[in-house]
């Protein structure tokens, strides 16, 4: 693959006419902005230009008949039985059903920035609330999501809101919201805490609702991030989204999740202060860096390593299998990203971390199990896909799946022993098309996207 | 289940009673009501059955509900089942004179098919989810509900026996 590193002009846009928007673009695209992706989407892109794929993926899009009857069914089958595993299943349809598949992209973003853990909330009422929070504003508004969440019951019982009375200020609330949520560490003081607690104080659950104690809020003066006054919770959350460390926070994790490993300083500059120009405005935030020239950049295509719900449903999506969410739930738990119950309250760190010895080896077997088993559900068989394509010849096929599970060339060594293998190892054609497909998906290149 | 009564009867009852502490605190492990252990007579039969210690109100409440454990001793003959109507029910299947017929079996189990599906039927919605989990459509899932119904109507009820004689085993 050919390497250019980071473009003069990074978020400069990216421009297709001239440098040929094409399959393998469409698909870097869709594998970042949704969890893996078909080839029939990746078809439709390159069609419709990356203009439209962004309205498509950044515009609310109506859902199916099917899937609106499987997302009821399965959302008032978790809040009815109040089991947290059923919850997860039914997010997981969503991620990987859902016309908005963005849109389910960026709840897990926020559900990682703010990391609650059903752990400790134990509720599902209150983690379904909260998620759908993060899904209302998911590509919509930060400042009204973090706003939100000063009011959110889960985060509240996350964060020990109820201990935070006028004459003992409970910490955790006033020091996530800096350290974690907004600012970063080393962009405010112990006593600037101390001080933001205070302004919480009252900031109660009372009967599964928000509650404004009044009898416990400390309406004192308060001296936060350099500024005097009467502040409350919302004063706080106005002035740290008013510090410039606030929207260098977001570019910095923004260009993490969605771009590079290791963003540079004049990257998460530039980013941060596009997002100060969008006021927080996540859809025109999201569409300057998914069209800029650095997305784009070959630089930055396949060096981030896949998540294990990139990994796993990116490889549902892609087959088009409808998998078992209970048992995909499970191994996900497995591969470290248990979703509804990070570990920590940084989230999960992902990039290098996702990947251990432990963990290769269950990627590994998951690869096996997919092309192999039937504990997560069947496969497409490849002959049946290739039909549907018009593929007839061995070395179309292989082409196929490079071109859906890698987009990338491989070599052509590479190439030649998958055709032969799909020429002449042992087993019928449907044994050795299974065979081809876990092949691909055992190469190192498959775990990056 | 047929046993001598008098043997039977407080292994029985003993074992409802550690069934129900088990789902009480699996209750508790996943932030559920747990319930309490009360009687009722029905029809001269004393059913136990567990009582949510505080039942939400409301017309549609979470599944769980509909199921709690109940236990009753009709004669010879000893009853568990999922909810208080479906315990009454069986109480008045083996009340029935053909009931009452002595089998000379060491077990015999008998599986009351027709109150189990009107349960499934009441609580279709949560068999369609579990069906979505797994991977099926709507439709699909739909299908495969009404295929389950249609069965357990079908044969109403299964019973299974043991019989030991000599050196013989009999199932």
């Amino acid at each position: 693959m050919k390497t250019t590193g980071t473009p003069r002009e990074p978020l400069a846009p990216y421009e297709p006419a001239r440098q040929g928007w094409n399959k393998r673009d469409a698909t870097h695209l869709l594998w970042r902005t949704q969890y893996g992706t078909t080839f029939e989407e990746i078809e439709q892109a390159a069609d419709a230009g990356l203009e439209k794929t962004l309205d498509r993926l950044l515009t609310p899009q109506k859902e199916s008949a099917d899937f609106q009857v499987s997302d009821q069914f399965l959302r008032q089958n978790a809040t009815d039985t109040g089991n947290i595993d059923n919850l997860k299943a039914w997010w997981l349809y969503r991620m990987l059903n859902s016309a908005n598949p963005l849109v389910e992209k960026m709840s897990l973003f926020w559900h990682n920035h703010f990391a609650p853990s059903n752990a400790k909330v134990r509720s599902v009422e209150h983690m379904l609330a909260q998620n759908d929070r993060f899904r209302g504003e998911a590509v919509g508004s930060f400042r009204k999501l973090l706003n939100g969440m000063t009011r959110d019951v889960a985060m509240l019982i996350w964060l020990d809101g109820n201990a935070n009375r006028k004459r003992h200020a409970n910490e955790n609330f006033a020091r996530e919201v800096m350290e974690l949520f907004s600012l970063g560490e080393g962009h405010y003081t112990e006593q600037d805490i101390a001080q933001a607690a205070r302004a919480f104080t009252g900031w109660h659950v009372r009967e599964r609702e928000f509650w404004f104690n009044k009898r416990q809020h400390d309406d004192d003066q308060k001296t936060v991030l350099g500024r005097t006054g009467n502040f409350d919770g919302d004063d706080i959350i106005e002035m740290c989204l008013a510090q410039p460390a606030c929207p260098r926070f977001l570019a910095g994790k923004l260009l993490r999740a969605f771009v590079m490993s290791k963003p540079d300083k004049p990257l998460v500059e530039q980013l941060a202060g596009r997002i100060r120009a969008h006021d927080f405005q996540m859809t025109p935030i999201l569409r300057e860096l998914f069209r800029s020239q650095l997305f784009f950049s070959n630089a930055e295509r396949k060096v981030l390593i896949k998540s294990p719900l990139n990994l796993e449903l990116g490889t549902y999506r892609a087959l088009g299998q409808r998998p078992n969410l209970s048992s995909t739930a499970k191994l996900l738990a497995e591969l470290g990203q248990d979703v509804f119950e990070p570990l920590t309250v940084k989230g999960w760190e992902g990039g290098r971390l996702w990947v251990n010895s432990a963990t290769m080896l269950q990627r590994a077997n998951f690869a096996a199990e997919i092309t192999g088993g039937t504990r997560l559900g069947e496969i497409a068989d490849s002959v049946t896909v290739a039909t549907t394509h018009g593929l007839n010849a061995s070395v179309d096929i292989v082409r196929h799946y490079i071109d859906l599970l890698l987009a990338r060339d491989i070599s052509a060594q590479s190439e030649k022993q998958l055709t032969n293998y799909l020429n002449e190892a042992d087993g019928g054609r449907g044994p050795r098309s299974r065979g081809l497909i876990h092949l691909v998906m055992s190469m190192p290149e498959y775990q990056l996207v | 289940m047929r046993a001598k009564p008098k043997e039977g009867a407080e292994l029985f009852q003993l074992f409802f009673q550690t069934f129900s502490s088990i789902l009480n605190i699996q209750a508790g492990q996943q932030g559920r009501q747990p319930w309490i252990l009360e009687s009722e007579t029905y029809k001269d039969t004393k059913i136990l059955f567990g009582r949510y210690l505080q039942k939400p109100s409301g017309k549609r409440l979470p599944l769980v509900f509909n199921f709690r454990p109940d236990s009753a001793r009709v004669g010879d003959q000893f009853i568990i089942s999922s909810s208080l109507s479906l315990c009454r029910q069986l109480v008045d299947e083996l009340k029935k004179p053909a009931s009452k017929k002595r089998l000379e079996k060491n077990l015999n189990v008998q599986f009351q098919l027709g109150p189990f599906a009107d349960i499934l039927e009441a609580n279709k919605d949560f068999l369609q989810a579990q069906r979505i989990r797994k991977g099926r459509n709507p439709q699909q899932a739909q299908q495969d509900i009404a295929l389950l119904l249609k069965v357990l109507r079908y044969f109403q009820a299964l019973d299974l026996s043991t019989r030991a004689s000599g050196d013989s085993f009999q199932t």
